[in-house]
């Protein structure tokens, strides 16, 4: 049930993205998609077997669900944000970066409110500061490979 | 603790220290055959194909292997990722000077497949990987699916730079 909710979510998400015209060059939306999971699967690990602040839920299904959350859905709608605000003036970025951290921070809730895995000593309070950790790290690397590119496709 | 240090500094330490910058060295003296953006690319699959598997299977309830000294992450460990990033880019420079086809693109894959596995030995050998529920026969497996993945990626990148005309530049007014 849990699987095929966060399935349908990233089918859902994925279409929308792939039918819409991309503002991002395809390496970096290549770019943005690994460093996030290496920065994400970094924290959480930490989080959750260092620090114990998470605890993933035993059941198997529920597990590979959060990873494929953890692989799929969340670098996809970071992808698919950067690729709405590339095309924006700075200022309105800064405007809209509240709204992407409130929908993934929403999708944290739902997936502790679905015992995907529960929170050990977290605060919920905590969660947008995470993502907006997350979206300053991605945002400043994404910078410096795309003025690479830049450089190299001039 | 936030990150682990190592409970002992012995072979597992001392093999991915040694083994990273001699497998960089010869990045550094290699000629320029494509862009750095496409060498970038290629280690940081490399890098989180490694952590996602290992970030996925390696630590509980699924803990099919340990990395280094402690079940827990080790701040050896996240070296420990950039160990096959140089024998990566090895395999795509090789690739783009030999250009294997047909059958050969095969042996390519399998003979890549084969020296991962044998480099998995050794490093299991000097305790960078302790196997629970895993073994080399699931490692050649996964080179056989990666090595794959990552040539085509590699072809894939420098068709595209290739055909850079077709493509669309990042503009400057977009930061």
């Amino acid at each position: 049930m849990v699987l095929s909710i966060f399935f349908s979510l990233t089918m859902i998400v994925g279409i929308t993205y792939a039918v819409t015209k991309k503002n991002l060059h395809i390496f970096e939306i290549l770019f943005l998609w690994m460093i996030i999971l290496i920065i994400h699967h970094n924290f959480v690990t930490i989080t959750t077997v260092n620090l114990h602040l998470f605890r993933f839920a035993d059941r198997l299904p529920f597990y590979w669900t959060i990873v494929f959350e953890r692989v799929v859905l969340i670098p996809l709608l970071i992808v698919y944000y950067f690729d709405r605000m590339v095309v924006r003036r700075p200022y309105q970025k800064w405007v809209w970066l509240p709204f992407g951290i409130l929908l993934l921070t929403g999708l944290e809730y739902l997936t502790v409110n679905l015992d995907l895995f529960s929170y050990e000593r977290w605060k919920f309070w905590w969660s947008p500061i995470e993502w907006l950790v997350l979206f300053l790290l991605v945002h400043y690397s994404w910078l410096w490979f795309r003025s690479r590119l830049r450089k190299e496709m001039a | 603790m936030f990150l682990y240090p190592p409970a002992r500094f012995d072979a597992n330490e001392w093999f991915i220290i040694l083994n990273s910058l001699l497998g960089f060295a010869w990045v550094f003296f290699a000629p320029v055959r494509y862009p750095h953006s496409i060498s970038i690319l290629i280690v940081m699959f490399c890098v989180s194909a490694a952590i996602m598997m290992d970030h996925a299977i390696a630590i509980p309830p699924v803990d099919m292997y340990d990395i280094n000294d402690r079940p827990t992450y080790e701040w050896m460990d996240f070296f420990s990722y950039f160990l096959y990033a140089p024998y990566a880019l090895l395999c795509v420079y090789l690739y783009d000077k030999l250009d294997p086809k047909g059958l050969w693109f095969t042996a390519w894959i399998i003979g890549w497949s084969l020296f991962c596995v044998g480099y998995e030995w050794l490093s299991v050998q000097c305790h960078v990987f302790t196997f629970k529920k895993w073994n080399l026969m699931h490692s050649f497996c996964m080179y056989l699916v990666m090595t794959t993945i990552h040539v085509q990626l590699f072809r894939y990148l420098r068709k595209h730079f290739q055909d850079r005309s077709e493509s669309v530049f990042p503009s400057k007014t977009a930061e």
